[in-house]
C-alpha cells in the first residue's frame, strides 16, 4: 500500500493538458467529446512519482463503446523514448471532475501498456491525474487537480477484491529552475489584456523585483508599527522570530567592511568586462565598414 | 543544397509564443541538463516548432512543438548509414507531424528550436539547417534558447532568420569575398531578429492562478534570484568562449588579406603577360606567322581564398562574438546595478570613503 507517494507534476504536464483540451474535436455523436485522456510520462523516485511530460491521445467514449486507439500510444511512447531516454510512462490523466466506472476500464489498459514497457518484474505504481477543466465539480471557479492510485479492495475472507478504490495522493509542483523562471514570465500573461507576456530587459525585471521588495518591507514595518502600538494586533512570535533572523543575517552579511570589499572588487572587475565586450563590439563594426568599403 | 530553389522574401514582423511552446523548451533543455547528457554529446538539444502564419497580420504564431533525436556518432565504414539516418529523422518528424494532426494540434513546421550557451552558437550547420527550413517555407525561423541567462532570473529566446541576401547567397552556397561585397552583405545584415510577445489562453491563465495558489510552489516562486551576485562564474565563460571566437575571426581576417593581395598580385602578372603576348602577336602578324593563343595564359589558376566557406566564418564568427558581448554587455551591467542597490541599503554613516580607485586585492 504506497499511499505515502507524492505525484510531484511539472508545470508543462498541466500545460499539455490544458492545451489539449481545447483542442478536442467535436464528436460526431450529439454530445460534444467532453473529456480528454492521455498518458503521462515521467520516472519513479524513492517516495515520490515525477511526471515530466505527457501526450493525450485520441478515444472515444459514446454509447456504450470506450475506444482508445493503442497504436498511437505505443508509437508515441517509443518516439517520446528516443528523444528522452530516461521517461517511461508512469500513469494516465482524464480532463474531468469525478472518477467514474469507465476509468476502471482504461486504468486496467494502462496498466497493460505500462507493465509491458516497464522493465521491472513487479508491476509499478500507476498514477491517475484528474484535472477538472469543466468547473463543473464541487469548487467551482477553482480547477482542481487530484491524482490517484489504484488499489483492489474487497471484503476480508472472500474469494478474490470485489472492486477497486482510487487513493488519493498528494499532488506538488515540481520545477527545473529553469522552468520556475519561465513560470513567471507566463503569469505576467495574467495583468495584461490582450494575454500577452514580453520579454523583459534585465533591468526593467530588477525594477519590478525591488518594488516587490519595498512593497514586503512596508508591510512588516507596518504590521511591526501596529503590534507595538499596545498590542493593538496579537504578535506573534514565530514572526518575531523570522523578523530576528532576517536582521541578524542582514547585519552579518552587509557588514560595512565586507560590503566595501565586495563592492570594490567586484565592481572593477564588472567594470573591466563591460569596457571589454563593448570594445569588441566596436571593433567588430569598424572592421565590418573597413572589408565592405 | 538545391540551387534551383525560389527565395521568397518573408513578410512576417513579429512572432506570437503560446506559452506552451515556452514551457516545452524549457522543459527539454533543463531536462537534458540535469541528466547530465549535454556534456557527452557535443550536440545542441534541438526540435522542430509547428505552428501558423498570418500573412494579413505579418505573424508567425508558433503554438506547438516536439524534441528531435539528438545525432548519435554515425560509424564510417557503412557509407549508407548516414542516408539511411536520414531518412529514419525524416521518418520520425513525420509520424509525429501526422499524430499532431490526429489530436487537432498545428502540424505546419514554421522553424526549429535549439539550445546554446549565452545565446551565441552560430555555426556553419545551423546556417545550413536554417537555408533548408526557411527554403521549406519563407516564414520559417530558428529559435535560440540560453539557458545560462535564464538560470540567472531573465527567460532568454531570441528569434532569427537569415535575410534575402544571406538566403541567396546560402542557396549558391557561394561565400567568396566578391559575391559576399557584391550582396553588401555584413554580419549585422546576415541575421534578422524578431521581437517575440508571449500569449497565455484564458484558461491557461486559470492554470498559472491555480497553480500560484499551490503550496510548494509559493517559497521557491519568491526566490530573490534575480539578485544574485554569484556570477562571475558564468561571465569568466563567456569571456572565454570570446576569446576563442576573436582568434577564429583573426584567422579568417589573416587568410582574407592573404588572398586579396594574392589576387592582386595575379591579376597584375596576368595584365602584364598580356600585354606582352599582344606585342609578340603583332611583331608576329607582322612577321606573317600565326599569333600565339592567349589560352594559356587565362589558364593560369586565380588564388583562392583558404578558407572552407569563403567569407562564412568571418561573418559568423562576428556575430557569435557579438551575442556574446550582448549577453557579458547585459549581465555587467546589471550585476553593477546590483552592487549599487546593495551599497544603499547598507547604513551610509558606516561606510568608508567613496573612493572606488582603491582595491583591497593585492596587486602582485
Amino acid at each position: 500500500m504506497a499511499s505515502n507517494l507524492t505525484v510531484n507534476v511539472h508545470p508543462g504536464v498541466y500545460m499539455n493538458v490544458v492545451d489539449t483540451h481545447m483542442r478536442r474535436s467535436k464528436n460526431s455523436s450529439s454530445k460534444g467529446q467532453e473529456k480528454c485522456m492521455g498518458t503521462l510520462m515521467g520516472y519513479y523516485e524513492k517516495g515520490s512519482i515525477q511526471v515530466t511530460n505527457c501526450f493525450a491521445i485520441p478515444f472515444n467514449e459514446s454509447n456504450e463503446d470506450l475506444e482508445i486507439d493503442d497504436q498511437f500510444n505505443q508509437q508515441m511512447i517509443s518516439a517520446l523514448k528516443k528523444t528522452s531516454p530516461n521517461e517511461q510512462p508512469v500513469g494516465w490523466f482524464l480532463t474531468t471532475s469525478d472518477i467514474t466506472s469507465s476509468c476502471l476500464i482504461y486504468h486496467d489498459y494502462y496498466v497493460r501498456v505500462i507493465t509491458e514497457a516497464s522493465a521491472r518484474r513487479e508491476s509499478p505504481p500507476i498514477v491517475v491525474l484528474t484535472i477538472d477543466t469543466t468547473f463543473s465539480g464541487d469548487m467551482p471557479k477553482r480547477m482542481p487537480v487530484r491524482a490517484y492510485l489504484r488499489s483492489k479492495a474487497g471484503i476480508p475472507g472472500a474469494a478474490g477484491p470485489h472492486c477497486a478504490i482510487f487513493n488519493p495522493l498528494r499532488v506538488e509542483l515540481a520545477t527545473f529552475p529553469g522552468e520556475l523562471v519561465a513560470m513567471q514570465t507566463i503569469e505576467k500573461a495574467l495583468d495584461s489584456r490582450r494575454r500577452e507576456a514580453t520579454l523583459e530587459s534585465g533591468l526593467e525585471q530588477l525594477e519590478t523585483s525591488t518594488g516587490q521588495m519595498i512593497e514586503w518591507l512596508e508591510r512588516m514595518l507596518h504590521y511591526v508599527e501596529d503590534v507595538n502600538k499596545n498590542g493593538e494586533k496579537p504578535g506573534d512570535a514565530q514572526i518575531g522570530r523570522q523578523l530576528m533572523d532576517i536582521v541578524t543575517s542582514s547585519t552579518n552579511s552587509m557588514a560595512p567592511e565586507k560590503l566595501d570589499t565586495l563592492v570594490k572588487n567586484t565592481l572593477r572587475d564588472y567594470v573591466m568586462v563591460s569596457y571589454l565586450a563593448k570594445l569588441t563590439q566596436t571593433q567588430l563594426q569598424v572592421h565590418e565598414r573597413l572589408v565592405s568599403a | 543544397m538545391a540551387s534551383a530553389v525560389t527565395i521568397t522574401a518573408p513578410s512576417v514582423k513579429h512572432i506570437l509564443l503560446d506559452s506552451l511552446v515556452v514551457m516545452k523548451i524549457v522543459k527539454h533543455v533543463d531536462s537534458e541538463l540535469q541528466a547530465g547528457i549535454s556534456e557527452v554529446s557535443g550536440d545542441a538539444c534541438a526540435g522542430v516548432l509547428t505552428g501558423l502564419v498570418f500573412l494579413e497580420d505579418s505573424r508567425l504564431e508558433i503554438t506547438n512543438c516536439f524534441p528531435t533525436v539528438r545525432n548519435e556518432p554515425v560509424l564510417d565504414d557503412d557509407a549508407n548509414a548516414a542516408q539511411v539516418y536520414e531518412e529514419q529523422k525524416q521518418q520520425e518528424m513525420l509520424d509525429m507531424l501526422r499524430k499532431f494532426r490526429t489530436m487537432n494540434i498545428d502540424y505546419e513546421i514554421v522553424g526549429f528550436y535549439q539550445s546554446h550557451q549565452f545565446g551565441a552558437g552560430f555555426t556553419h550547420d545551423l546556417v545550413e539547417s536554417m537555408f533548408d527550413y526557411q527554403a521549406m517555407g519563407p516564414e520559417n525561423v530558428v529559435l535560440i534558447y540560453d539557458p545560462i541567462k535564464t538560470r540567472q532570473g531573465q527567460l532568454s529566446l531570441r528569434a532569427w532568420r537569415l535575410s534575402t541576401s544571406a538566403l541567396d547567397l546560402a542557396s549558391k552556397n557561394d561565400w567568396s569575398p566578391e559575391l559576399v561585397k557584391a550582396a553588401g552583405l555584413t554580419y549585422e545584415n546576415m541575421f534578422e531578429e524578431l521581437p517575440i510577445i508571449i500569449k497565455s489562453s484564458y484558461l491557461n491563465n486559470v492554470l498559472m492562478s491555480e497553480l500560484a495558489l499551490a503550496k510548494s510552489y509559493s517559497p521557491e516562486k519568491f526566490s530573490t534570484r534575480n539578485f544574485d551576485l554569484g556570477s562571475k562564474k558564468s561571465l569568466e565563460k563567456s569571456v572565454r568562449a570570446m576569446m576563442g571566437n576573436v582568434d577564429e575571426l583573426n584567422k579568417s581576417i589573416q587568410s582574407l588579406t592573404k588572398y586579396t593581395m594574392d589576387k592582386q598580385r595575379h591579376d597584375n602578372m596576368v595584365f602584364s603577360m598580356t600585354q606582352k603576348r599582344q606585342q609578340e602577336n603583332e611583331a608576329r602578324i607582322a612577321r606573317g606567322d600565326p599569333p600565339v593563343p592567349l589560352d594559356d595564359i587565362r589558364k593560369l589558376k586565380a588564388p583562392q581564398l583558404q578558407t572552407r566557406n569563403g567569407l562564412l566564418d568571418e561573418l559568423l564568427a562576428s556575430f557569435d562574438t557579438n551575442a556574446l558581448a550582448d549577453f557579458s554587455k547585459t549581465v555587467t551591467g546589471e550585476n553593477i546595478t546590483k552592487l549599487f542597490i546593495a551599497e544603499s541599503v547598507a547604513d551610509e554613516k558606516v561606510m568608508g570613503t567613496k573612493d572606488r580607485t582603491l582595491s583591497s586585492v593585492s596587486t602582485r
